[in-house]
């Protein structure tokens, strides 16, 4: 089995090389880099976490548990349009079959589309990721651009009926880089399902730009099989009208980051994030760095961040709104909170506003605590076992985030994968 | 049905004991009603009776159907026929009225090795059972009292207690946030359910409840026990005189 940059130069050795554009992009990633460099605990936004959990391989023991034998078959129905990418590499069959059934997108490949002279993300390749890295270093994605061949480049000129899934599985337990790039068309509606399972250490990088009055629908799924480090970043450009809303859910346990970085550059936006985490042993980690900027006016952001933890499980939150003097009119609203079982769990929070605006409403709020004694008592007084009282109120807990998954099929799976990720 | 002999309670964190020294003996089908002033103990008495962490009991016991409950969890005592309709039900967002209204049916059921509902048969069930309590489906289908005005949660309660069928009902302040026509609604479903094997202790802070549930004995609590017991007519004296005077005579 090759890994995936041995894949990588296979593919540009064998076929068209890189256009200029891509090429440029590429160089410019990896003297960024080498100018930032890897972050250390010393950076602002990694004092929580070490950065080396994400930059050294370290497939979590114990937890081949349920393990099926293909790691994508812990979905048991394949949904109608989906995209695997096993080992980090593309499956060209999945990729064709999507293409033939969804007239509504323009997909391709990276590696063909960074060889097309003239191909729509020219101009687009780096350019969410470069605004980012205004807010603070993205490390992590410059190294993924620096060495990418993989991911998806998707064209949404209308809307399709039902939500595009990724898998990502595999055995190899190596670095894996994967980027896509998201265009919606205005007045389409996208719909994005992401699931991470197997042994490698992922790290993917996800550009998206809306143009006016166009939605993107996001949900991750994190999921138990998932048996390395993951960082994901997930950088959006917003223009006038546009909707976003991303759900991450973590049930790993193994260390996962996700950077957020949504930029609303036009006015009336409205956009929702929410991630859920349930963190089981000492080994897992959940660690959300948010940043909203709003740029314009009557813009509206909505975080909700809920973990629960047990067993010396860490969990982390830094989210930023920003608020630009052009900005007035902004709604903004965080609220994160930390369920802990144990007194060896940690939640760790960082919740920032910076306003800059003088006629806005933004608000936030964090909460960390133990389960209510008088619920449990409640359910108790029913006749309901204390085990199951509490199972009963973490899902609870957990349900706000989930109820924000448009997709009904998808919120039913992520409601059966929690309840046996909490056993 | 129920015995409670020289009971004596503390809350964990108060050192006094909030009850003391308290008996009382509830026979099958029986309806007793205790009434008392703000602070005699009247809720305490429910928690310890249900098995709520936190109450701890230095003194006497509770036996139900002649076996001693002390030793037994809140969810056992509840497994074994005991209910308690909340003063204040609660509201837990995120949970299902209807889910937990089946796991709650189907735990106890399983415990007493009894065949479960599945969900078809548990729907025909509750739904039954709801119309009687003028309950609609829609308010079945919300999460768990999210919402729910005063007399729609405390409707609530008592389709969980039609639901659960236990031996022994305690509806505690019931009528508390009650207009005329809930309470006149909640007692429907109240009396509805009397039956020979099932016994109610009722606790109220007035008359007013027991115009629509008459009961067979009414005990006067103050200061965490028992001053007097007499028939209906004590809580009718109680409604005309104040709690006040019954507490002279005691002294006296």
């Amino acid at each position: 089995m090759k890994n995936q940059e041995e894949h990588s130069i296979y593919k540009v050795s064998n076929s068209r090389k890189r256009s200029k554009w891509a090429l440029k992009y590429q160089e410019q990633c990896q003297a960024n880099l080498k100018k930032v460099g890897m972050p250390s605990r010393n950076a602002e936004y990694w004092k929580f976490t070490s950065p080396k959990l994400w930059n050294t391989t370290g497939i979590i023991s114990g937890s081949e548990k349920n393990l099926p034998e293909n790691d994508t078959q812990y979905i048991e129905n394949r949904p109608e349009f989906y995209v695997d990418f096993v080992d980090g590499i593309i499956d060209p069959v999945t990729l064709q079959n999507l293409n033939k059934k969804l007239k509504e997108c323009e997909i391709s490949n990276f590696e063909e589309s960074v060889c097309d002279q003239f191909h729509w993300a020219n101009k687009l390749l780096g350019e969410a990721e470069t605004k980012a890295r205004k807010s603070y270093e993205r490390p992590f994605a410059l190294l993924n651009g620096g060495e990418t061949s993989q991911g998806l480049f998707l064209n949404c000129k209308e809307s399709p009926r039902k939500p595009i899934h990724i898998f990502y599985s595999g055995e190899i337990e190596d670095k894996v880089n994967i980027r896509h790039l998201l265009k919606i068309n205005t007045d389409s509606e996208f719909h994005i399902i992401e699931h991470f399972s197997g042994n490698a250490r992922y790290n993917v990088v996800t550009e998206g730009f809306l143009d006016p009055n166009s939605t993107l629908n996001h949900n991750r799924l994190v999921s138990r099989f998932a048996r390395n480090s993951i960082i994901t970043h997930f950088f959006i450009n917003c223009m006038d009208s546009s909707v976003v809303k991303t759900i991450g859910i973590n049930l790993s346990n193994g260390a996962v980051r996700n950077e957020t970085f949504l930029n609303l550059e036009g006015s009336q936006c409205d956009v929702t994030l929410a991630g859920l985490g349930v963190g089981c042993n000492q080994s897992s980690i959940c660690d959300n760095a948010v940043f909203i900027a709003h740029l314009e006016n009557s813009s509206k952001s909505r975080q909700i961040i809920k973990n629960v933890l047990t067993q010396g499980a860490k969990a982390v939150f830094q989210g930023k709104i920003y608020v630009d003097p052009k900005a007035q009119k902004t709604d903004g609203y965080q609220m994160s909170n930390g369920l802990l079982l144990d007194e060896e769990s940690d939640f760790l929070v960082k919740p920032e506003l910076e306003i800059y605006a003088d006629d806005v409403i933004c608000s936030h709020g964090s909460t960390s605590g133990s389960l209510n004694s008088e619920h449990l008592f409640y359910l108790k007084s029913r006749g309901i076992s204390a085990n199951e009282a509490r199972k009963i109120l973490v899902e609870a807990f957990l349900e706000e985030v989930v109820e924000e998954i448009s997709d009904l099929e998808f919120s039913k799976f992520v409601r059966k994968e929690i309840q046996e990720t909490l056993g | 049905m129920l015995e409670v002999k020289d009971l004596k309670v503390k809350i964990s964190e108060v050192e006094k004991e909030i009850i003391q020294g308290f008996n009382l003996k509830i026979n099958a089908g029986e309806v007793h009603a205790i009434m008392g002033p703000n602070g005699s103990g009247k809720s305490t008495l429910s928690h310890a009776i249900c098995g709520k962490e936190g109450y701890e009991i230095t003194g006497g016991d509770i036996n139900l159907e002649g076996n001693s409950i002390l030793e037994l969890e809140a969810q056992d005592r509840a497994t074994k026929g005991i209910f308690l309709a909340f003063q204040y039900p609660l509201e837990i967002p995120g949970v299902g009225n209807l889910s937990f209204m089946r796991t709650a049916l189907n735990s106890q059921k399983k415990t007493r090795n009894e065949k479960e509902l599945n969900p078809a048969e548990f729907l025909k069930l509750v739904k039954h059972k709801a119309s009687q309590l003028s309950i609609d489906m829609e308010m079945l289908k919300r999460p768990l009292n999210v919402g729910f005005s005063g007399g729609e949660k405390k409707r609530n309660e008592i389709l969980q207690m039609a639901l659960l069928e236990p031996k022994l009902c305690i509806l505690d302040e019931t009528d508390s946030g009650l207009d005329v026509d809930a309470m006149r609604q909640v007692s429907q479903g109240v009396n509805a359910l009397r039956s020979p094997n099932r016994s109610f202790l009722i606790i109220t802070h007035y008359q007013r409840l027991l115009n629509y549930i008459k009961p067979d004995y009414v005990h006067i609590m103050v200061n965490g026990r028992i001053i007097k017991t007499g028939g209906p007519d004590l809580a009718l004296q109680v409604e005309e005189k104040g709690y006040g005077h019954l507490n002279a005579n005691q002294t006296n």
